[in-house]
């Protein structure tokens, strides 16, 4: 293999080339209702070539690895006539040559069970959601694997591979009361493990399918301003939505106005808010030892006491800022270039108690899990699985279709309160951008209180 | 085919999905070239039906070999009872998908169209942050499978997508567009720009809407917040799990009288026609609602064996979206979709309003319990409506409803149906009473 991406090299006449081989293994199970709709297990093998030419980027993706020299031609090529309508050249930031061989460490290897066990895995969490209650109409178990190997190399002498292991279980109950009553319920874990994850989860199959029950009789928000308690899994969301996105480099760092706004020192948020990215934490899905461009991990303080703090890089941009690169720079297969984003995101432990935050709160709205979120820098939103009633310090009935939606100068300033029990939570799916999707990453945060939330309700 | 051959060697009946393709894809930055590149994709996936059971897998390598075969053959072992036979030869209706203008475009043409876009934009207002996304893709595919069907179709494809941002301070406006052509007589490069200028110079001002119910008219980009419920409300498997609120509403008048939809893979002029559907099965024209009445629903071959109905030519690798990716199971959904339009136009209906909303974009679409219709989305592009007269964009603004009951009571469609994204066309619709949150 090693010989193969080293001959991409040496054909490659760039100022700068790197190749990336990616070989990925991957099983799927999903059950609706009382039928298994697939099982899968496939194999994928796909290479990436960038050239960096006279200052601009030729890329070319293949999925036969005897046409390397061939793409790296191509690629070549490409960079050429990108130079030609550049005004000025691209540049990367300078990194030290890195060499290491990373290797999962999965405590029960999923390559090494069964599809029949997965399967009945699967089948069990499904049958038990499924049997719960007469009101269950339907459910959706979904299990997913995949082993990627990543081999990286580049003409500054970086040689890299690196295993990477995910494991995701995605579980949905779906109610039915009387007419249009639908209710749907959901909660998934995704981490860089084995097949152990998944073990023993009939707890949370049955707290989903009571979730969809409950549902049935809860009341749809009204609509209004709030004072909002998030758990630490909507909290996550809200803070990768609500501040990540605009952290990343690549929405500014052509954009002399957006940098204005986008101040280092500029405060964002109370004192006691510190906001990071982390690029390796044991066991989770935003983890990428090295990034797509060989830069080693880092822990990033994007906000520290309250102030924006640093940025998220890929070597583009950090060269365009002056600025050093993160390890930032990922791609979803390879397929696509490395792009800024995120890995695991989370706000820091603060010092208040779950009674604290809610004791205080008068009328508010305690809100639970996440359906997602999407923002546009200035504005973004995230929707709860569900919520409660707070009324007068107390939790009360629960309500539903609970989406919230913020402002990003103004929301952080408004988080009045920040919980002492940070929870980093790995879950299914991804995050989205450019056109790559699904990007596992993990969010995270304690339990957070924020005023002013505008809910959207009926 | 050698990978049909080697699967028919070990399991009663198969099935070759083989996708070959090559595209370009060229991107701006903030006015700037960035990237392009070369995308080469080849791949198969093979579905086997095994002692009546189902069994899938996919590979990079287009010649098979035993360990996709034994793997396919593992999973079918497991697998779900298959509900049909793999489609035999039939009368397709075979429609042209392929443009050779299309195909013959070179990546210095495609930057050329970014630069001719971004030049019109900044002549407008030069603070205008662009982002420009072209994509110009050739791809075949070839289904075969043992019960004596081969067919194969090459489609070409050419999209342009804007991302445009207006910086005012903290206030920052960002607008999508998109034109999305299978000829190169659909694609006009004027078109999403001037739309974009237009929704550009409707936002100079920001106007702000107290809290409260008010008619609220979609754009045909628009729609899409009432569609993406609505879709899965139709949706053949939810129907027959009896999760679609529709479920039993056959043949009912659900909806207002004026309300029509369809689903027709094969329509002229549509960026996504095609004459068959992922797994072979011809495309179809299907009433979804005719006339407010509940006409039909979209099915794949396995969800039609298990309903007991007829499939429609639904059955998509990979969603509308991402289109044949062969990477995925086929699944339902839909191929061209349309909604009938009506006879009024959009500026009569805006003059119409004394106080409303004109939403064109939102965020956190689909991301909610879209199948019992609800739906609550902070309006990204939206303007408000007073006097019957645009008066400026709204932020920080939420918009609710449920979209059986919107569609339910009034509606007025707009006269002039657009494409949008790809395989919709819509006009606008007006919806009568949604209710509108704003931060005080």
């Amino acid at each position: 293999m090693l010989k193969k991406l080293k001959e991409g090299l040496r054909v490659s006449k760039g100022e700068f080339t790197e190749i990336r081989i990616e070989k990925a293994r991957r099983t799927n199970v999903k059950y609706e209702k009382d039928k298994l709709m697939n099982i899968d297990s496939s194999e994928e093998i796909g290479g990436f070539v960038r050239t960096l030419v006279q200052g601009g980027w030729g890329i070319a993706t293949f999925n036969s690895l005897d046409e390397i020299p061939d793409k790296a031609k191509k690629a070549h090529e490409i960079g050429k006539e990108v130079s030609s309508n550049l005004e000025e050249s691209i540049k990367i930031a300078e990194v030290p040559p890195e060499n290491d061989e990373i290797r999962s460490n999965q405590i029960r290897d999923f390559r090494d069970v069964s599809l029949e066990e997965k399967r009945d895995t699967v089948k069990h969490y499904n049958r038990k959601m499924l049997d719960y209650d007469d009101r269950i109409e339907s459910t959706r178990a979904v299990y997913s694997d995949s082993f990627r190997e990543l081999n990286y190399v580049n003409s500054e002498g970086t040689e890299l591979y690196q295993e990477i292991p995910d494991v995701t279980l995605a579980l949905v109950a779906i109610a039915k009361g009387d007419e249009n009553n639908i209710q749907t319920a959901h909660d998934s874990i995704g981490e860089a493990a084995g097949f152990e994850l998944v073990q023993e989860k009939e707890e949370m199959a049955e707290e989903v399918a009571s979730q969809a029950v409950s549902l049935l009789s809860a009341d749809p928000v009204e609509g209004g301003q709030y004072t909002v308690l998030l758990n630490p899994k909507l909290a996550g969301v809200f803070i990768h939505e609500a501040f990540g996105h605009l952290c990343e480099a690549d929405h500014f760092y052509k954009n002399d106005r957006l940098q204005e706004i986008m101040t280092l020192g500029r405060k964002f948020g109370p004192e006691s808010l510190n906001v990071v990215d982390e690029g390796f934490i044991k066991g989770r899905r935003g983890n990428l030892p090295y990034d797509e461009e060989g830069v080693p991990r880092q822990k990033t303080y994007l906000i520290k006491n309250g102030k924006l703090n640093s940025f998220l890089h890929n070597r583009e941009t950090a060269a365009k800022m002056g600025q050093d690169p993160t390890g930032n720079a990922r791609a979803i297969s390879y397929r696509h270039e490395p792009i800024v984003r995120m890995t695991n995101t989370y706000i820091e432990a603060g010092e208040k108690s779950f009674e604290d935050l809610i004791g205080s709160i008068d009328h508010g709205i305690y809100a639970k899990d996440a359906y997602g979120g999407q923002t546009q820098l200035e504005q973004f939103t995230f929707s709860a699985g569900h919520g409660f009633i707070i009324e007068d310090g107390e939790i009360g009935p629960m309500v539903r279709d609970v989406v919230l939606t913020g402002n990003i100068f103004r929301s952080l300033e408004n988080i009045s309160g920040i919980g002492n029990d940070l929870d980093i939570i790995g879950s299914a799916g991804g995050c989205g951008k450019g056109g790559q999707m699904p990007l596992p990453v993990t969010d995270g945060s304690p339990h957070l209180r924020i005023e002013d939330v505008t809910i959207g309700g009926r | 085919m050698e990978l049909l051959d080697q699967a028919s060697k070990k399991v009663e009946s198969a099935e070759v999905f083989q996708k070959t393709g090559s595209s370009i894809p060229v991107k701006f930055n903030s006015g700037e070239l960035e990237s392009v590149k070369h995308v080469e994709t080849t791949g198969a996936a093979l579905r086997v039906i095994n002692d009546g059971k189902l069994g899938f897998s996919t590979t990079t390598r287009l010649a098979g070999g035993s360990s996709v075969v034994d793997r396919a053959a593992e999973t079918a072992s497991f697998g779900e009872k298959a509900g049909f036979e793999f489609p035999g030869p039939a009368d397709v209706n075979e429609v042209d998908t392929f443009d050779r203008e299309v195909s013959d475009l070179t990546a210095k043409a495609l930057i050329d169209y970014g630069k001719e876009v971004i030049a019109r934009l900044r002549d407008f207002d030069p603070d205008l942050e662009v982002n420009v996304d072209l994509i110009k893709s050739v791809g075949k595919t070839r289904i075969a499978n043992t019960n004596g069907l081969d067919t194969e179709e090459e489609k070409t494809k050419l999209s342009l997508g804007l991302e445009i941002k207006k910086v005012r301070e903290d206030d920052i406006f960002t607008l999508r567009e998109s034109c999305v052509a299978q000829k190169m007589d659909q694609f006009d490069l004027n078109k999403p720009t001037e739309k974009a200028i237009q929704k550009v110079k409707w936002a100079e001002r920001e106007s702000k809407i107290q809290s409260g119910t008010y008619p609220v008219i979609l754009t045909p980009r628009g729609t899409l917040v009432v569609l993406v419920s609505l879709l899965s409300g139709l949706d053949g498997q939810n129907v027959f799990q009896g999760t679609s609120p529709l479920t039993g509403d056959l043949g009912k008048n659900v909806f207002a009288e004026n309300f029509t939809l369809e689903d027709y893979g094969s329509m002229e002029g549509s960026p996504t026609r095609r004459s068959f559907d992922d797994e072979g099965y011809p495309a179809q024209r299907s009433e979804l609602i005719s006339d407010g009445k509940v006409k039909g629903f979209l099915y794949d071959l396995q969800t039609a064996g298990q309903a007991g109905t007829r499939p429609t030519g639904n059955g998509v690798k990979g969603g509308l979206i991402s289109g044949s990716d062969f990477r995925s199971p086929p699944s339902i959904s839909p191929t061209t979709l349309a909604i009938s339009s009506g006879s009024t136009n959009v500026g009569k209906l805006i003059s119409s309003i004394d106080m409303g909303l004109l939403v064109d974009q939102v965020l956190g679409l689909g991301q909610g319990n879209t199948l019992s219709g609800e739906f609550s989305n902070n309006v990204s592009v939206a303007y408000k409506i007073e006097d019957g007269a645009i008066t400026g964009k709204v932020k920080d603004t939420m918009i609710a409803g449920n979209v059986y009951e919107l569609l339910e009571g009034e509606i007025e469609l707009g006269k002039d149906a657009e494409w949008v994204g790809g395989g919709l066309k819509a006009p606008a619709l007006a919806l009568d009473s949604v209710n509108v949150v704003r931060k005080s």
